[in-house]
């Protein structure tokens, strides 16, 4: 009976001691905080604008010019959302003032016609103040146009003095939450 | 002769003492005590955060994914060490991948994803790295390395500034 007291007794040492060792002791613990996002409201859409008309328009010459052309294309936007839970409404308003020259302090109204086809087809005219409208989808989506201006009906260029520094300037917004 | 014998008693010790001259020593006991570093220095907190939805924590990158913290051990242990994975429960989905949480709207979000040692994934509780020992000690030349993590899914989550997690890996004598 003592004999398989002290087995028991020695057995539960030793099974004891396999125990702990396989347990260890924890010298130091550290822990790494990470915080992270997924883009917030505001940040859910990018507008990129992208010019390629860089050579001045021969505002007298060029047929795409004139009211009965198809315009000139100078540049195009694309709108890329992320992460939409859902649908999401977005706007991109345009706002330009006329063309002018400030040698001749004379100034030449036009008008911008907005594409979704880089051919110039089916575009829609856009006056300063107006705006594209468009619903991105869950996930990820973009959304482009082509933009090409033109003067507008009764505007007659060839009744203006000859100058070389017409200029204007177009400013894009993209808004969400029509 | 009572006075005789206490005379004998006290001068033997005189005659003992004036005869020695014998060899002393001292004793010099020194200690090294047993010291380890452990350093986890992460990149991801406070006002740096990180993309969750872009770059290499996605699940289609490749790589091990994204660089979230660096870790370094020195010791002089004479045990051997082994530095473990060890991730709260509140940081880890039904299947026991590690996940971002985020409160959104009222809903618990979670974001699974798994984490790398740079050579493979570790699953919670392994061993996160074999530690290295030279010469008897650790050196935190040979004993250092990169935490990294990626996505495991490509779904879509609600936008949310402040997605949150942990992970903690602890350095364990055997």
């Amino acid at each position: 009976m003592k004999k398989v007291l002290v087995l028991l007794i020695a057995f539960a040492i030793v099974g004891g001691a396999f125990l702990f060792a396989n347990d260890g002791i924890v010298e130091n613990s550290n822990t790494l905080n990470v915080t992270g996002y997924i883009l917030s409201p505001e940040k859910l859409a990018e507008l990129d604008v992208n010019q390629t008309l860089t050579e001045p328009i021969d505002i007298v010459g060029n047929s795409d010019f004139q009211e009965d052309g198809n315009g000139v294309l100078i540049g195009n936007w694309v709108v890329s959302t992320y992460a939409h839970v859902g649908d999401e409404g977005y706007k991109v308003t345009y706002t330009y003032g006329d063309l002018e020259s400030a040698s001749t302090t004379q100034s030449l109204e036009y008008k911008i016609v907005v594409h979704t086809d880089p051919t110039g087809s089916g575009g829609v005219d856009k006056a300063t103040g107006g705006s594209t409208e468009f619903v991105a989808g869950e996930g990820e989506t973009t959304a482009k146009r082509y933009v090409r201006v033109k003067l507008v009906e009764d505007e007659d260029p060839t009744l203006l003095d000859p100058a070389t520094d017409f200029t204007s300037t177009i400013t894009l917004n993209l808004t969400t939450n029509l | 002769m009572k006075k005789v014998l206490v005379f004998l008693l006290v001068l033997l010790p005189l005659i003992s003492l004036s005869g020695a001259i014998g060899t002393s020593t001292l004793n010099l006991v020194g200690t090294i005590e047993s010291k380890s570093l452990f350093d986890l220095t992460g990149y991801f907190s406070g006002d740096e955060s990180l993309r969750l939805d872009e770059g290499d924590i996605l699940v289609d990158a490749e790589g091990p994914g994204v660089e979230v913290g660096t870790w370094a051990v020195a010791a002089n242990s004479s045990a051997d060490l082994t530095l473990q994975l060890d991730l709260s429960a509140t940081y880890l989905d039904v299947e026991g991948n590690p996940v971002f949480t985020g409160n959104v709207s009222g809903v618990d979000i979670k974001i699974p994803y798994v984490i790398n040692n740079g050579e493979s994934t570790i699953e919670n509780g392994a061993n996160f790295a074999t530690l290295v020992k030279v010469n008897g000690t650790y050196s935190e030349e040979n004993n250092n390395g990169s935490v990294f993590i990626k996505r495991i899914d490509d779904n879509t989550y609600p936008p949310f500034d402040n997605y949150t997690t942990e992970i903690q890996l602890t350095l364990i004598t055997n």
